[in-house]
């Protein structure tokens, strides 16, 4: 009995130990697929994610590629359209000769070139790098002037971006218009460098079809750069330069001093009031529409333009206008004077067609000529003839008219000759009438008909009561 | 009862696995081989696709690369010719024609000269000019404190000096300067203006009265001047 329990206990243990083997083995088994299965699962996960990110990246790519055909389009209108800006700046050839063009540019003004030296600007920006030139000049401000506007007006980009101005100081004497002046300048370009600061160019195919088909797109795309129209410098156009001191020496002993500015200011009013008075009277002739006043506007004109040019003439012999104020005023009114004479001019020869006098004209003025000359008022006839002498002569190219031009000039030139002869000392004392002809005694001289009296002067007809003188070709009669 | 098995040890029938142990075997062998399809399912099937899955995206991907490169490519040239047009764009409109401030400069001085019929008027002129215009790569280091572009690019300095014994004469001479449109549209303002009566160095010179004030006038920059 003991036997056979001890038996079913051994063989129950076995069982318990089989059946914790089993249980320790399937466990063990079922650990180790549970783990490998967790880390299937693991990698599934990391797969998933990795799937998630190419997939975004497929996704970006895709929506990348989907714009290539519009960046394409943008860079081929971006090339041609930098490609057309950078011809402002100046090419290769023109930056090695930049320097030349310069002294050029220098002699063409008259400025003196003192020094230059190259400017190490600073870094450029991207493509496009800075060349500089720092130069010492000298010149008149016009001259500065006249170079300064010739670097800027250049239709290759340059400009001036420091200007240093120091004054001179004019010779004891010398005319104050040509002092001259330093100047320090900058003027800088740009070089323009395509492969600096960019990696290769996109291949883009088809590229020349493209920009064909794309030319409205540039067009539109391109922006205003083109220079601005340059600035016309005109000179001095008689101002002051105001880098001079236009301050005046008061001692008048000194060599180079000047007449004092209430001196000069007073001959310039004078100057300046005549100037308006010629200007108010050819104002005045452009509107007068009566002969007799057109023609007397006329003579103080061309009197008063005479007085003026006679006026201006001293004052620059002279060199009067010493304070620059002043200088620069008359030299404009000069200038205003200039324009009156040009105005006037062109009235007298052919601004006004009716400057010559008409058919109506010449026989009203002969009829009263004449008159005039028979009654002995010769003055009238003179001044008559003056007022109207640039007339006639405008007159005289018509050869219709120029028959009573001659008259009227002829019957002029009797006045002035019986004035000539009416001024002689002629003392009639006696007259002597023969058959064989006759006689007078003139000055207590005996002289007959056909004698000469003095030079010029002919004894031509003896009467009782008058005597005919021929002078200079004009008979006079002269009554006892 | 006893049973006795008088059958030697090789002629018993064997004992038979205990139904306990042979369930548990059977359970055991279920469990594993649940576990195992499980795993198999998990390794071969899910994980396999997903990998596949997986190799077919990349692959995708590096089909696209060349183009992504053009992409990229491009767009890197339109940022330098967009950076390169407005770089060009700035230097044509960084121009100011000195010539023709100066010459202004020079009408304004000339136009404000003393009228004998009313009394009024300056006489004015200079000792030096100075004229300093930041370009581009100037003016892009000298941003304000807040990042934004500044307003002004440079400055115009003169030494004014002006024949008179008042200050009115100054102030009427910087007046007329500002209300010149033309001329004063590039500039800022002009600085607090001072003004000194200077000594007479040379008695002999008329006008007796000078009295010497210095311009500045900050130049503004391409920005504020489109703006302006």
């Amino acid at each position: 009995m003991a036997l056979l329990s001890r038996e079913a206990n051994t063989v129950a243990l076995d069982q318990k130990k089989t059946l914790l083997l089993i249980g320790a083995g399937t466990l063990l088994a079922c650990g180790a697929l549970g783990y490998l299965t967790y880390s299937a699962k693991e990698q599934i996960e990391l797969c998933t994610r990795e799937i998630e990110g190419e997939s975004k990246k497929v996704t970006d790519a895709r929506t990348k590629i989907a714009k290539i055909r519009g960046l394409e389009d943008d860079v081929i209108v971006l090339r041609q359209n930098v490609e057309e800006y950078v011809k402002i700046l100046p090419d290769e050839r023109m930056v090695t000769e930049f320097l030349d063009s310069l002294s050029n540019t220098a002699a063409e003004t008259g400025i003196r070139v003192k020094g230059y030296n190259p400017n190490p600007g600073g870094a450029g920006k991207g493509a496009f790098e800075p060349v500089s030139y720092q130069l010492r000049v000298e010149g008149t401000l016009w001259q500065l002037m006249s170079f300064l506007n010739r670097v800027e007006s250049r239709r290759r980009f340059m400009i001036v971006p420091r200007i240093s101005i120091k004054p001179g100081k004019g010779a004891p004497g010398g005319d104050i218009e040509d002092v001259v002046h330093e100047a320090q300048l900058l003027v800088q370009t740009y070089r323009y460098n395509p492969r600096k600061g960019s990696s290769e160019a996109t291949r883009i195919q088809n590229e020349d079809r493209r920009v064909q088909e794309l030319q409205e797109r540039i067009a539109l795309n391109r922006k205003d750069i083109i220079p601005p129209t340059p600035y016309a410098f005109t000179g001095a156009r008689n101002r002051r330069d105001p880098f001079i001191d236009p301050r005046i020496p008061v001692d008048t002993e000194q060599p180079f001093a000047a007449r004092g500015i209430d001196e000069q200011r007073s001959i310039f009013e004078g100057i300046h009031a005549k100037l308006t008075e010629v200007e108010a009277a050819y104002e005045r002739r452009l509107e007068a529409t009566a002969m007799i006043e057109r023609l007397d506007l006329h003579h103080r004109i061309s009197s008063g333009i005479a007085e003026v040019d006679k006026m201006i003439h001293d004052a620059e012999a002279e060199n009067v206008f010493t304070y620059l104020p002043l200088r620069s005023k008359f030299n404009r009114e000069v200038k205003l004077f200039e324009d009156l004479k040009l105005r006037f001019d062109k009235l007298k020869g052919e601004g006004e067609l009716d400057f010559t006098l008409t058919m109506k004209e010449l026989k009203v003025l002969l009829d009263h000529m004449q008159k005039l000359l028979q009654s002995g008022d010769l003055d009238a006839v003179i001044e008559r003839n003056t007022k109207v002498k640039d007339r006639l002569a405008a007159t005289a190219k018509d050869p219709k008219r120029r028959p009573y031009v001659t008259e009227i000039q002829r019957l002029a030139s009797k006045a002035v000759v019986a004035k000539e002869f009416r001024a002689k000392t002629l003392d009639v004392s006696g007259v002597a009438i023969m058959p064989t002809g006759a006689a007078a005694i003139i000055n207590g001289q005996a002289v007959a008909e056909g004698e000469l009296l003095e030079d010029d002067l002919v004894v031509h007809l003896i009467k009782q009561d008058s005597i005919e003188f021929i002078y200079k070709n004009v008979v006079i009669v002269k009554k006892r | 009862m006893i049973r006795v098995n008088l059958l030697p040890a090789e002629y018993r029938r064997r004992d038979r696995t205990p139904l306990r142990v042979f369930g548990a075997l059977i359970a055991a062998v279920v469990a594993v081989c649940a576990c195992g399809f499980y795993y198999a399912d998990t390794f071969f099937g899910e994980l396999g696709s997903v990998e596949a899955r997986l190799a077919e995206v990349k692959s995708e991907l590096s089909g696209l690369l060349p183009q992504v490169k053009h992409h990229d490519s491009l767009v890197r040239e339109k940022d330098d010719y967009s950076a390169r047009a407005t770089t060009i764009h700035e230097i044509s409109k960084s121009r100011i024609s000195w010539t023709k401030k100066i010459d202004e400069l020079i009408d304004i001085t000339n136009a404000g000269e003393p009228r004998e019929e009313t009394g009024e008027g300056y006489l004015v002129w200079f000792g030096t000019l100075d004229i300093t215009q930041n370009v581009i790569e100037n003016a892009k280091k000298k941003k304000k404190k807040d990042g934004a572009e500044p307003d002004t690019a440079g400055n115009v300095r003169l030494q004014g000096m002006c024949a008179t014994e008042h200050a009115s004469s100054i102030v009427a001479f910087l007046t007329d300067l500002k209300s010149n449109e033309e001329f004063f549209r590039d500039f800022s303002h002009i600085e607090d203006p001072k003004a000194d009566l200077m000594e007479q160095e040379d008695q002999a010179l008329e006008p007796a009265h000078v009295m010497n004030f210095p311009i500045a006038m900050p130049v503004l920059s391409r920005a504020a001047r489109a703006a302006k």
